[in-house]
């Protein structure tokens, strides 16, 4: 078993391998036959291929069966050898005729495996019945497994030589290999190569025609044959391509080609050839072929959609022709490929003129509002719906038309967009349906809106621009027949153009230009407008010029008529701006704003009248209730000139006769508008009116009647005016009508009353009747005023001449002072202010009423202020002053009671002390806004007692601050109580503007009104911060001085001063300031201040503390500081009070810089 | 002491030298006039006031210097001023007579060349 195994592994050649397999079988069992049957390739039989013991002739060619019932496949089918005891007595399997031939009495037999199947089966024999063991059936088995595994290696090695052989030859034979075919026999010989090419194993061809034909596909089986037969029949020459199927079932194509070969002499015909592999040429041919085919048939697709188009674009002209709004359809250049005759009629061009053009050829106005829309739809292959558009075309140049356009895009089989669809819908009436409904919607908003007819014929021309019209013209026909114009344009500039020529070119009373109608009884419809047309109406070249820039095309005028009155007319005018037309609709629309607006204005109209027989009423109502109130003369012509505005007139007049009763003088005036006060002017700023003038105020008062003027002229509201303002350039204007009654007492008239409208033809009778009642109203008040008013300007007069005519002027403080006399006569005189400058840079400021009234009080105050003047001058303080005044005059016995307020300020320090004789505390408003009666004990009022005190209060003014002094008048009122005064005054103040003038001015506007029912005095004295002044406050501490001789010198220097003086001035003031300090209360929060002021070459310092001043001691050390400062001054005055002690120092500068 | 003078002190022989230098006032003289009264003592045979370094002199410096004559005086030790000619204080010190009361001379040495002469 070792030796056949290793044999096995060598050998490299089957037969030896079994040759010697069964005689190692045969020795080993030692028996006398042992065979291997080999199964043969068609699988039905097993042929010995080798053996020992048999008969020569057996091995090689003695045939087993495979079926179950034979030896040897019963073998085949299983793995365990099969054992044939006794073959006399064996049932399963049949013994073959070599075995009896052989006399075997006992057989045995194995499989001998191999891959995919058996290789075939090792025997073994013996001519004795039951020879064989378990060990020897074991024994066969393992030979046959040593068998099959050299055998599978063989079968391997051998797979693997024949593989490579044919490859070899496949690649030597460039896939082609030779026949030869002999027809007599009918066989055929192929050469290894073409058995390599047909997939047949070396050697393996059947050899014949049909062995051949067996090869080739089915389904060129029958051309190949026929293609034989053929060639035979005609001697020609055999070509042809088939394909086969390969015995492994792969199909190739074989070119074939074939010829006979000559015949000589008789030998039987044979032909040759070859046959050639063209699998992978055919393959290539194939791909080819495939590639033609796919693009034959895109071709065909092409075709077909191309046909599928014009069927579709065939229907949809067969839709278009009867539908009713527009189709188009456009290629990808948006050139037109189909439409239909509603689109066509957009353009108005005839159908073929459409197409194969460009939309924006066609349709330009139309294109450029829908471009966007259209290009966006090819792009992105979405539709776009409903566009709306509006154009006018060449269909009707003079028409806006208005659609809705959408489009979409045209996509085909291969989804590429082949161009655009395009639906218009024209919805022009519905359009023009809705702008009319608008614009009614709008007029009647604004008629419903305003009742003002102004504000109704301002707007109702700007309602039609610029839908409706491009410019508009409204003439509303006045009571003389001239016309009231309102012109609007879209162009402001043209406009304005329009409305000057209109005025200047106006319509006659029967509503022509140049004999043409612009305003009859029924409305006119001009739809085109030639420029002849134009010219026509021009009233010369000018006008003609400007009729054509404004280049009217259309037009429609429409009366304006209510309540059976004609109005006027409205027109409308298409332009050279949009070249549009009017037709029929138009027409309808203007009727219906003209039938509306002349509603309007008829219902303004009445809503006017019935305003003023209301305000009639509201006139008298007023002039009741003036009667009841106490007003002075003038204030009340000042009343009754505002309260019949505005309810009867925008302006009004009151004129009085002088007493030479030969002139007219103006004494009141109201006005609506405050802006236009200047054009009825003040009564003061005017001239007297000679009676005998011929303007309405003079007449009516010459002829004792009222005067109505329907228009007036330029200076019949203001004649007295004088010439300069009446050049000034119309400003009368503002009156357009006016009505003047006279004014009557017991001996006839005495003045005009004047009411003004700034309306023509404003005032009617009824209006009339109503200013003579007024008039009548208000006679006895004018006639108590003229009563009186002469002895009021005497004393009046006299109290202002009692008073200082300027005040004086002083440096570091601003002084405003102001006397208003009672608007009463009875009440006039008495009050009084002085301000009287004291040596040292102080002021005296005084104020004071006298009890009672007129020519007595005034003078008693003239009197009582020399005295004061006087006293003033001896360097008195307040309280003293008061002492002396009071002294005097009770003494005299000439005075009545009257009450002073004294006041002396230190211009320099904001030092005050005052004293008051039973006046009002003085009031301090704070440069912080603080505010602050100024309480003191005071005293009684002058002349009051005998002997009376007067006691002295001290305060201080900053800079900035304000003293405000003034009389009872200012802050009195009856059945008020002070306090409330106090208050008001306060307020005032506090808002009250920074310039003292001014401030005086609207103190007494605020509180009184300038006309007060007692009389007003008042004076505002603030101390200013102007550059020539030093202020500086310090603590009474030593080491304060260093600061101020810095801070003093450093101020010095503005005034050109000498190094030399400003040292010793410098030193003056350390002086007092050391006295300050050392005189301090103590050293704790003591404060001194040092306040210098240069004025015209002198510097005046004052130094004032809180303490107490030694006198001078004559050989003390605290007297040699006030020596030197007397040296180095040229005027030291020190005054020592109780609260503290002033230095005041003056010297005169050198005046030459260092 | 205050910052607005100083005394600078110095002898020379039993004299003593106080040299004001900057401003005197009432906030600093009580306290200068202290330092010069300790230099001094009773054995110096005199002082020079030296002020042609002050730049402000009041009437408390006036009366610190009549005051100091007036002690020197009672201890037979004499006193001297220094100032020069157009020193802005020169007019405090006429105001005031000082000048009538004490020497003055322009410059230190003159001032111990004529108190040791």
């Amino acid at each position: 078993m070792a030796l056949l195994g290793r044999h096995a592994l060598e050998s490299s050649e089957i037969d030896g391998l079994l040759d010697e397999a069964v005689a190692m079988v045969a020795e080993t069992l030692d028996v006398a036959f042992a065979a291997v049957f080999q199964r043969c390739d068609d699988g039905d039989d097993l042929l010995m291929r080798a053996g020992t013991g048999w008969r020569p002739g057996v091995v090689g060619s003695v045939v087993a069966g495979t079926g179950p019932d034979s030896l040897a496949g019963a073998a085949l089918g299983t793995a365990t050898p099969l054992l044939v005891d006794d073959w006399k007595h064996e049932e399963r399997v049949t013994p073959s005729p070599v075995l009896l031939e052989h006399g075997i009495e006992c057989s045995m037999s194995a499989v001998i495996r191999g891959t995919p199947r058996p290789f075939g089966v090792l025997a073994t024999h013996t001519t004795q019945a039951s020879a064989f063991t378990d060990d020897d059936v074991f024994f066969l088995r393992a030979v046959t497994n040593v068998l099959a595994a050299a055998l599978t290696r063989h079968a391997i090695e051998e797979e693997l030589r024949n593989k490579e052989a044919e490859a070899r030859l496949v690649l030597e034979a460039g896939h082609m290999g030779t026949w030869r075919w002999a027809t007599d026999t009918d066989r055929v010989w192929w050469s290894a190569e073409l058995e390599a090419v047909f997939g047949v194993e070396p050697g393996q061809f059947a050899g014949t025609r049909d062995a051949f034909v067996e090869i080739v596909h089915p389904d060129d089986r029958a051309m190949v044959t026929d293609e034989i037969a053929n060639a035979v029949a005609h001697n020609a020459e055999l070509s042809y391509e088939h394909r086969i199927v390969r015995p492994d079932g792969v199909v190739r194509w074989i070119d074939g080609r074939g010829r006979k070969i000559p015949n000589v002499g008789g030998e039987p015909d044979q032909w040759v050839g070859v046959g050639i592999d063209i699998t992978e040429r055919k393959a290539a041919e194939f791909e080819r072929g495939r590639l033609l085919e796919q693009e034959h048939a895109a071709r065909q697709a092409a075709e077909h959609a191309h046909r599928e188009l014009e069927e579709a674009l065939a229907r949809l002209d067969a839709l278009l022709e009867h539908a009713s709004v527009g189709f188009a359809f456009f290629d990808t250049e948006f050139r037109f490929v189909r439409l239909n005759q509603p689109f066509a009629d957009i353009s108005g061009l005839d159908f073929a003129d459409h197409l194969g053009k460009n939309i924006e050829d066609v349709l330009p106005a139309l294109w450029t509002r829908v471009e966007t829309e259209f290009r966006e739809a090819l792009a992105t292959g979405e539709p776009v719906v409903d566009v709306e558009v509006s154009a006018r075309t060449e269909a009707a140049p003079g028409r806006e038309r208005h659609w809705l356009a959408s489009s979409y895009p045209v996509v085909g089989h291969s989804g590429d967009v082949l161009g655009i669809g395009a639906v218009v819908v024209e919805v022009t009436v519905l359009k023009r349906t809705e702008r009319a409904t608008a614009l009614i919607a709008r007029a009647n908003e604004l008629f419903a809106s305003s009742s003002d007819v102004d504000t109704v014929i301002d707007q109702v021309t700007r309602l039609a621009i610029p839908g409706f019209a491009d410019s508009c013209h409204l003439y509303l026909r006045k009571p003389d027949g001239s016309h009231r114009v309102r012109i609007t344009h879209v162009d402001p500039d043209l406009e304005a153009r329009l409305v000057e020529a209109d005025a200047r070119w106006p319509l006659d009373r029967d509503g022509r230009r140049a004999g043409i109608l612009l305003q009859g009884d029924g409305t006119r419809l001009l739809s085109n407008v030639t420029p002849e047309m134009r010219a026509e109406m021009a009233e010369d070249e000018q006008h003609r010029q400007l009729l054509e820039e404004h280049g009217v095309v259309s037009a429609i005028a429409a009366p304006l008529q209510a309540g059976g009155r004609h109005l006027g007319a409205l027109l409308f005018n298409y332009t050279a701006v949009s070249h549009r037309e009017y037709d029929a609709d138009d027409v309808r629309l203007a009727e219906d704003l003209a039938t509306r607006f002349a509603q309007a204005i008829e219902n303004a109209r009445l809503a006017t009248e019935a305003a003023r027989a209301q305000n009639r009423l509201t006139v008298l109502a007023r002039l009741g209730e003036l009667a009841t109130i106490e007003l002075d003369t003038h204030a009340r012509l000042d009343a009754v000139a505002q309260s019949v505005l505005p309810a009867f007139a925008e302006a009004c007049a009151v004129y009085l006769l002088d007493k030479d009763a030969d002139r007219l003088q103006l004494v009141a005036v109201g006005n609506v508008d405050p802006s236009a006060r200047a054009a009825i002017g003040e009564p003061g700023d005017t001239k007297p009116l000679p009676l005998d003038a011929g303007v309405p105020a003079c007449r009516t008062v010459r002829e004792g009647r009222p005067v109505l003027v329907g228009e007036t002229g330029p200076d019949d509201f203001r004649p007295s005016l004088d010439e300069r303002e009446q050049d000034a350039g119309g400003r009368t204007s503002v009156i357009g009508s006016m009505i003047c009654v006279p004014l009557h007492n017991d001996n006839g008239p005495m003045g005009a009353l004047q009411f003004g409208s700034s309306e023509p033809n404003h005032y009617t009778e009824a209006d009339v009747a109503l200013a003579e009642e007024v008039a009548r109203r208000i006679a006895p008040s004018v006639e108590h005023a003229r009563r009186f008013e002469r002895e009021q300007a005497v004393t009046e007069m006299l109290q202002r001449s009692l008073l200082p005519e300027h005040l004086p002027k002083m440096p570091g403080v601003s002084v405003a002072a102001r006397y208003v006399p009672a608007r009463e006569e009875a009440t006039v005189g008495g009050d009084w202010y002085d301000v009287i400058p004291l040596p040292g840079g102080a002021v005296l400021l005084a104020i004071g009423d006298v009890a009672g009234h007129g020519v007595r009080a005034a003078a008693a105050m003239g009197r009582i202020r020399n005295a004061l003047q006087f006293c003033a001058l001896d360097g008195l303080g307040p309280s003293q002053l008061l002492t002396r005044l009071n002294e005097h005059f009770y003494a005299i016995n000439d005075a009545d009671m009257a009450t002073l307020l004294l006041v002396t300020l230190d211009t320099l320090t904001g030092s005050m002390r005052y004293a008051s004789a039973g006046h009002p505390p003085p009031l301090v408003l704070r440069a912080n806004g603080d505010l602050q009666y100024l309480q003191g004990d005071g005293g009684p009022p002058l002349c009051a007692a005998a002997e009376s005190r007067f006691p002295e209060t001290h305060a201080f003014l900053a800079a900035e601050d304000l003293l405000f002094l003034y009389t009872d008048g200012l802050i009195e009122r009856r059945r008020e109580s002070l306090d409330v005064g106090f208050g008001r005054l306060g307020d005032v103040l506090r808002n009250a503007p920074r310039d003292l003038e001014v401030l005086a001015d609207d103190v007494l506007e605020r509180l009184v009104g300038g006309s007060p029912a007692d009389d007003v005095a008042l004076l505002v004295v603030r101390p200013v911060d102007d550059g020539d002044t030093f202020e500086m406050w310090l603590s009474a501490r030593p080491r304060e001085l260093a600061s101020l001789r810095t801070n003093f010198e450093a101020w010095l220097k503005r005034f050109g001063t000498t190094r030399a003086e400003r040292y010793e001035i410098v030193v003056a003031v350390n002086e007092a300031a050391a006295n300050a300090v050392e005189h301090a209360y103590g050293i704790g929060d003591a404060e001194f201040f040092v306040s210098a002021r240069h004025d015209d070459g002198v510097v005046t310092v004052a130094v004032q503390d809180t303490g107490k001043w030694r006198e001078p001691r004559p050989r003390g050390n605290r007297g040699r500081g006030l020596r030197m400062m007397e040296a180095l001054m040229d005027h030291v005055d020190v005054e020592p009070a109780a609260d503290g002690t002033a230095v005041r120092m003056e010297r005169r500068l050198t005046g030459a810089q260092e | 002491m205050s910052g607005i003078g100083r005394v600078e002190l110095t002898r020379s022989n039993d004299t003593l030298v106080a040299q004001l230098r900057g401003e005197l006032d009432l906030s600093n003289v009580e306290e200068i006039r202290t330092l010069i009264v300790a230099a001094l003592g009773n054995d110096a045979s005199g002082l020079v006031l030296d002020l042609s370094g002050t730049t402000y002199l009041d009437s408390t410096g006036v009366r610190m210097i009549f005051d100091l004559a007036q002690r020197l005086q009672s201890r037979r030790q004499r006193l001297r001023l220094v100032l020069d000619d157009d020193a802005l204080t020169r007019r405090v010190i006429a105001v005031t007579k000082l000048d009538e009361q004490v020497p003055l001379h322009p410059s230190v040495d003159e001032a111990l060349a004529a108190l040791s002469a």
